[in-house]
């Protein structure tokens, strides 16, 4: 955490340094409050220009957004960012997420921005973009800790960093305090201290003159020049130049380049020609030190959207599902909805398929990557019993855990607003042991979240009494859920086993009753208690339904549950959205649990055996 | 049903002592509730750990034959895990082993599977009865031929010799964990020519001024992760020739405290235990890689030389691969200062464990992959069978 | 095993009525050949690290490895040199230095940046004696508060004795001083502030001044310069001008380094002190006793947008439009370099970042190509000074030499 805020903190001096002396001063073109070409007095010296000059007028005029292709252009530029190089879209987007809570920025005049768009306008009209109303404050109990004045706010709401600016150093001497903190003990308001100052510190970063900016890494060293892994950034080569350091040639032309991008800002035809011949110099040196293979790849995986695709085929799907529960006889109704949930499913794989030669690691090294991971092996396995069965069980089990999954996902990426790609700390970069245990795990849970799905279901046709949910019905209904379980039940074991060879190979020990360790457990206990349960005749159909459905709430404890724990190696970032998210669920399987054991008649009356 | 058989079969007629114990201690029940009592006990503790630390609650609820769990105010007691595992090892061998010797055949799978699970459990008990584990700590150029404990301190009373050696007289914790009062503990030792009173001990602690001139320690609340507590106590060496010697001593102070009796001189330290190891180890390099542009570890390794006798081999020791020497497995632990300044010297911290089952839980993983995947393939196989045979 | 035989073995001997209970040592071992042998005569204050001991492992000397630090990845571009004792530590997101005085006091001091005026002096001045629970002061005390210098800039000196009260509510124990100095300006503010136990800060004040104005931006890593190809040796130079070359840090006692490093030499008018570099500037200079006047002398590689776009961005900064093609042509020509330069000279409001503005202000400019690089020479300051200054500006670009390409 230190180390990663000592880039803010750098940026945040240069920054002072740069305004201090430096010859370009982007914030110093900020017209002051409008008065500044009546307040010009001819006073100079020299030959004083027309006020109302050609140029003036043109500067007045200031398109707020950039043709699209030169928008595609500007977001497909390398640059490395999180220890990985990457399309500018990357960063554009997250950052704009990160500051703003949202994918694009409404502008006071009701327009609205793409991320890359936005990117573009804080470099090129930094003063415009200072007044857009931008940082997403969740409780202005934060604005008035920092004692600013501002208009009328609502209680959650945007500020632009001209309203924030005056209480810039009482909100870094809050937040400093703050961190000093551990993230479990800070409260609400201290949290959101720190969250709104890192985030004033990062647009800080973009806020330096184009020209010298420290934010984006975008030129890669020259080969056989550097030896450095570092890429390079304009206030990078302006020092060097400062320092009189030798100045690779190319790199020389480069910067020429970039440095004309800012006057070209009113001229979208010129301006588009510097920048593609700045990023075809770029790519070249990319491609001489064998780097960013996958930048386009990655560009494009952002422009297909296939996860929103995907999300469609599947709300498709359980819509064609409902109307065949609701007229049974239709053949085409159901084939419709198997196909869209079966292209719906395709397309979730190529999105692994995509990410896994993006990163070049196995399909599970995030939490982000397990709910896709979980949907999409979940909705196969599902397809993979309709085929089996034909009972359309399947094929609505793999409707819905393909649109809830994905709803996750979506969900997870707006609460984290980091990088869904990012590099791995140190005792995660194995792709042996992630191809293997994390895997495994994965299985486990998304098979085990399957046969929950199932039992759910069947505790529901009990619960409202469905025709169709007659006892020879029911036991077969529970055979597949034991056969899923048996399969849960095998990953998991095997995948927690692993997980604890790992554990000797990196820290030395095999167990250590670890939060993250004791969630793996429990789910192979409850799976490994039905199995043993229903060899021992102690759970019969419904039985095996009702603890496969509890199973649920186990191995969403194990999955997201210990996260919030806060305790032991395996805590990962965590917001407090989930926390709400997962209580919502515990809390209705639970009640649906209980509600299925209340007795019921004559037909019913001894669930748990 | 048919592989019931054999169970309904016992239950109904026990006929000796030896089919009865198998019938009570093999039952599918008995597994079941073991199960559940141990899933309750992994949930309760894993919630306990948020507030006691992963150490306490260990030995609490998972190292323990009986605890009594407090739901608010109202105790409940509770076995221990620790009993739930051995009585589940049991109904493990007596259910899943003899039981099933009847349809051998049949069965491979599952008794494949609970051989397996039985390493594991084995190799458990090994690891909690018969291993030490503590860890190196070394900026680069240091050497050391002993690891110390994370948790245990050890008193020790450092004599120079003539000759320039060094002598230490060391007194396990336990000699003194219960000295929390004035009356303390007296040590003596043979050779020493004076005896050792040690007094107001204070499993965590912090040095202070004491606003006379001197130090004082004074007490902490103890902290829920167990290595982040730093002990300290009052000593008096009290001379056979009647002189008195009166100090402190602090787990995390910079020198021990030193004295000079009869002539000689002694130097008495509190310290976190320290182990022998077979060779010496020399730091000679330490990395750390970060991903570039941020201050993300991508890995950190050092570079070692392991010196046993006359013979010297170089070593790199990396996250996810140790060090295999002499039965002393060591591993990249973590490193720090956590607030150097960049550029400045970072010291590396390799963790030393003793394990005799080190490598059981892979054998026993790869056992009961075997045995699952067989007996769910075979099951699977005779379902997909009989659903052709339907339709 | 062996600790339950241990156990039992060193088992005290537990006395039920009340005895002191006795325990007998009995292992020992002799210390190996190159395992350290534990000092025997430490006092308690090395013991506990009170005084300056440089036997701790863990407070390795800063100083000395500060040049190998500086290059480092990842550090602020600051150089500065660490008082005697003091260590420094690792920065955070709001502390751009991190430091430690000697002993376990608590008390820590730290360097932090704003961009602008960061809400005045004023407002910064009283919110840290409120932090001391000292009453505010007017602005007019605020303003003539005693100066220090604080990379390499005038800096306002808080010194406030009190209780500490933390942002969180948490007060100190005993009583406090806090030292503070704030260099606010609207191009951006430095503060350092140090806050700790007044013992701790009556021995350290003194350190902390010199901490302060040790500080200047980083050099450049002297390994870098040493490689440079075609790089004259400085005994090629004549020995006078070698004297006065220009040197963005007086205080780098590298011997010869920064010397053969720089590529531009140069006369210092008289009248001039050298202010803060900066990251950006060769060089910059200050008016003695007016602090509001600034000379900087930047190289940047490249052309940097051209001559004529660099002269427009200044001319706007004034208030100016952009150059017509007419102005353009009638702007002086003076030497630099050896070659014509144009000399831009435009008066007007000078706005600064944040709301306050140099509203009279006279800026002069001279941009001119240097090989791949571009040099350039500007000064701005409150019209009537900066009028007073115009020969010496011009002096001083006349007295521009390049060593390397020249």
């Amino acid at each position: 955490m230190t180390r990663r805020t000592l880039a803010f903190s750098t940026v945040l001096l240069a920054a002072v340094l740069t305004v201090l002396t430096a010859p370009a001063r982007v914030l110093a073109a900020v017209p002051a409050p409008a008065a500044a070409p009546a307040a010009a007095p001819a006073a100079a010296p020299a030959a004083t220009p027309a006020p109302q000059s050609a140029p003036a007028s043109e500067a007045d005029h200031v398109p707020s957004v950039m043709p699209a292709a030169t928008v595609e252009l500007f977001e497909a530029l390398p640059v490395q960012d999180g220890g990985r190089v990457k399309p500018l879209r990357s960063l554009a987007d997250v950052t704009l997420l990160r500051l703003s809570g949202k994918r694009s920025l409404s502008l006071a005049d009701g327009s609205k921005l793409s991320a890359p768009e936005w990117l573009l306008r804080v470099l090129l009209h930094p003063e415009l973009a200072v007044e857009d109303p931008l940082f997403l404050v969740q409780d202005d109990a934060v604005i008035r800790a920092v004692e600013i004045m501002v208009g009328e706010h609502r209680k959650r709401d945007r500020y632009s960093f001209r309203e924030l600016e005056p209480g810039l150093s009482r909100l870094f001497e809050l937040a400093h305090e703050a961190a000093q903190l551990e993230e479990r003990e800070r409260s609400n308001l201290q949290a959101q201290t720190v969250v709104l100052a890192s985030n004033v510190n990062s647009f800080l970063g973009l806020l330096d003159p184009l020209e010298a900016t420290r934010a984006l890494a975008l030129l890669p060293p020259g080969v056989g020049v550097d030896t450095t892994a570092e890429w390079l950034t304009p206030a990078d080569m302006e020092q060097r130049g400062r320092q009189a350091l030798s100045v690779d040639p190319e790199h020389a032309r480069l910067m020429g380049l970039w440095q004309q991008l800012k006057r070209q800002r009113h001229d979208a035809t010129a301006f588009t020609a510097t920048l593609d011949e700045f990023q075809r110099g770029t790519r070249a040196l990319m491609a001489a030190r064998g780097e960013g293979g996958q930048v386009d790849l990655e560009l494009r995986y952002h422009r297909l959207g296939l996860l929103s695709h995907a999300l469609a085929c599947f709300l498709l799907s359980f819509v064609l599902v409902a109307i065949s529960w609701l007229r049974p006889a239709s053949r085409w109704v159901p084939r419709l909805g198997l196909c869209a949930a079966a292209l719906g499913t395709l397309l979730l794989c190529a999105v692994i398929v995509l990410r896994c030669v993006i990163r070049g690691r196995p399909p599970v090294s995030t939490l982000y990557e397990t709910v896709l991971f979980v949907a999409a092996t979940g909705c196969l396995l599902a397809l993979i019993m309709e085929w089996m069965t034909k009972r359309r069980v399947g094929l609505a089990a793999a409707a819905i855990l393909g649109s809830v999954g994905l709803f996750l996902a979506n969900g997870y990426e707006l609460l984290d607003k980091q990088d869904t790609m990012p590099s791995l700390i140190a005792v995660l970069d194995t792709n042996f042991w992630l191809a293997t245990h994390v895997t495994a795990i994965t299985l486990g849970y998304s098979a085990g979240m399957l046969a929950a799905l199932l039992g759910n279901g069947l505790l529901l046709a009990r619960l409202l009494r469905l025709r169709r949910a007659d006892a020879a019905w029911e036991r077969e209904l529970a055979r597949m859920i034991y056969g899923i379980v048996a399969f849960a039940a095998f990953f998991a074991t095997v995948g927690t086993i692993l997980g604890g060879i790992w554990a000797n190979e990196s820290w030395g020990r095999f167990w250590g009753w670890d939060p993250k360790e004791n969630g793996a457990l429990l789910i192979v206990i409850t799976q490994v208690a039905i199995l043993h349960a229903r060899k021992a005749g102690r759970l019969r159909a419904f039985g095996t339904a009702w603890a496969a459905a509890f199973s649920g709430t186990v191995i969403a404890f194990s999955w997201w549950g210990v996260n919030l724990l806060g305790v032991g190696l395996h805590s990962y970032g965590f917001t407090s959205g989930i926390h709400n998210a997962l209580w919502s669920y515990y809390l209705l399987q639970w009640g649906v649990c209980a509600v299925a054991l209340w007795p019921r008649g004559p037909a019913e009356a001894t669930p748990a055996n | 049903m048919a592989e019931r058989a054999p169970d309904q079969h016992g239950v109904r007629r026990p006929r000796s002592v030896g089919q009865r114990f198998v019938a009570l201690f093999g039952s599918l029940e008995l597994s079941c509730t073991l199960l559940l009592l141990l899933g309750l006990l992994t949930w309760l503790g894993t919630l306990a750990q948020v507030e006691h630390g992963l150490f306490e609650v260990q030995k609490k609820y998972f190292e323990s034959y009986l605890l009594v769990h407090w739901l608010g105010p109202v105790p409940i007691p509770l076995p221990g895990a620790n009993l739930v595992m051995s009585v589940l090892f049991v109904n493990l061998v007596v259910g899943g082993m003899l039981r099933l010797r009847a349809s051998f055949d049949r069965n491979l799978g599952v008794l494949a599977t609970h051989l397996g699970i039985a390493l594991l459990f084995l190799s458990g008990f090994v690891k909690l009865h018969h291993s030490e584990e503590g860890h190196v700590t070394l900026f680069e150029g240091q050497s050391s031929a002993t690891y110390q404990s994370y948790h245990r301190w050890e008193l020790a009373i450092s004599e120079a010799l003539p000759d320039g050696s060094v002598r230490e007289h060391l007194v396990p914790q336990e000699a003194f964990l219960q000295a929390t009062n004035a009356q303390g503990v007296r040590l003596q030792g043979s050779d020493l020519p004076f005896d050792v009173e040690l007094r107001y001990f204070m499993p965590n602690c912090s040095v202070g001024a004491d606003g006379a001139g001197g130090v004082m320690l004074r007490a902490l609340p103890l902290d829920a992760q167990s290595e982040r507590n730093i002990a300290g106590a009052q000593v008096l060496l009290r001379g056979h020739d009647g002189s008195e010697h009166a100090g402190l001593v602090w787990g995390r102070d910079l020198h021990p405290f030193g004295a000079r009796v009869a002539e000689r001189r002694f130097a008495v330290d509190l310290r976190h235990e320290r182990y022998p190891m077979p060779f010496r180890i020399t730091l000679d390099d330490f990395q750390k890689e970060d991903h570039p542009g941020t201050g993300m570890p991508k890995s950190f390794l050092s570079d070692v030389r392991v010196q046993a006798g006359p013979t010297e081999r170089a070593v790199r020791i990396s996250m996810n691969e140790p060090l295999r020497d002499e039965g002393l497995v060591l591993y990249q632990a973590s490193w720090g200062p956590a607030n150097a300044a960049p550029g400045a010297p970072l010291f590396s911290t390799l963790a030393v464990v003793r394990n005799p089952a080190d490598q059981w839980p892979l054998i026993g993983c790869i056992v009961i992959a075997l045995g699952m995947a067989g007996h769910f393939g075979r099951m699977l196989w005779r379902n997909l069978r009989r659903q052709g045979a339907r339709s | 095993m062996r600790r339950a035989a241990l156990l039992l073995l060193f088992a005290p001997v537990a006395c039920s009525d009340g005895e002191q209970p006795v325990h007998a040592i009995t292992a020992t071992r002799v210390l190996a050949e190159g395992d350290p042998a534990p000092r025997f005569d430490a006092s308690e204050a090395e013991r506990f690290g009170f005084t300056r001991s440089g036997g701790a492992p863990t407070s390795a000397s800063s100083g000395a490895s500060g040049a190998q630090a500086a290059s480092s990845p990842g550090r602020p571009p600051v150089d500065f040199e660490l008082p005697e004792g003091w260590r420094e530590l690792a920065p955070t997101s709001m502390r751009i230095l991190n430091f430690a005085p000697p002993g376990d006091s608590g008390a820590d001091c730290y360097l932090s940046s704003l961009p602008g005026t960061a809400g005045g002096l004023l407002a910064n001045v009283n919110r840290w004696r409120g932090q001391m629970a000292q009453p505010p002061i007017t602005q007019q005390q605020a303003e003539s508060l005693p100066r220090a210098s604080l990379f390499g800039m005038q800096a306002s000196v808080v010194d406030v004795r009190g209780a500490f009260t933390g942002m969180s509510g948490e007060r100190s124990e005993g009583e406090q001083r806090l030292l503070g100095l704030l260099h606010v300006s609207p191009e951006g503010s430095l503060f350092l502030k140090a806050v700790g136990p007044v013992e701790v800060w009556e021995h350290e004040a003194d350190a902390f001044f010199a901490l302060a104005a040790s500080m200047r931006p980083a050099a450049a890593p002297a390994h870098d310069h040493a490689s440079h190809a075609g790089q004259p040796h400085p005994t090629d130079e004549p020995h006078d001008h070698a004297s006065h070359v220009g040197q963005p840090h007086p205080g780098d006692d590298a011997p010869g380094d920064a010397v053969s490093g720089a590529p531009l030499a140069w006369q210092v008018p008289a009248a001039w002190t050298l202010a803060s570099g900066s990251s950006m500037s060769l060089a910059a200079f200050e008016l003695r006793d007016e602090p509001q006047l600034r000379v900087t002398l930047s190289l940047l590689p490249g052309s940097a947008g051209g001559v004529r776009a660099n002269l427009d961005r200044w001319s706007e900064q004034v208030g100016h439009s952009a150059l017509s093609d007419a102005d353009f042509a009638a702007l002086p020509k003076v030497s630099v370099l050896g070659r014509d330069a144009f000399l831009l000279e435009r008066a007007g409001p000078f706005a600064g970042m944040g709301a306050s503005a140099q509203g009279d202000a006279l800026l002069l400019g001279v941009v001119q190509p240097l090989g791949a690089q571009t040099v350039f020479v500007k000064l701005v300051g409150p019209r009537k000074i900066a009028q007073t200054q115009r020969a010496a500006f011009l002096e001083f670009c006349a007295s521009l030499k390049a060593p390397r390409n020249g």
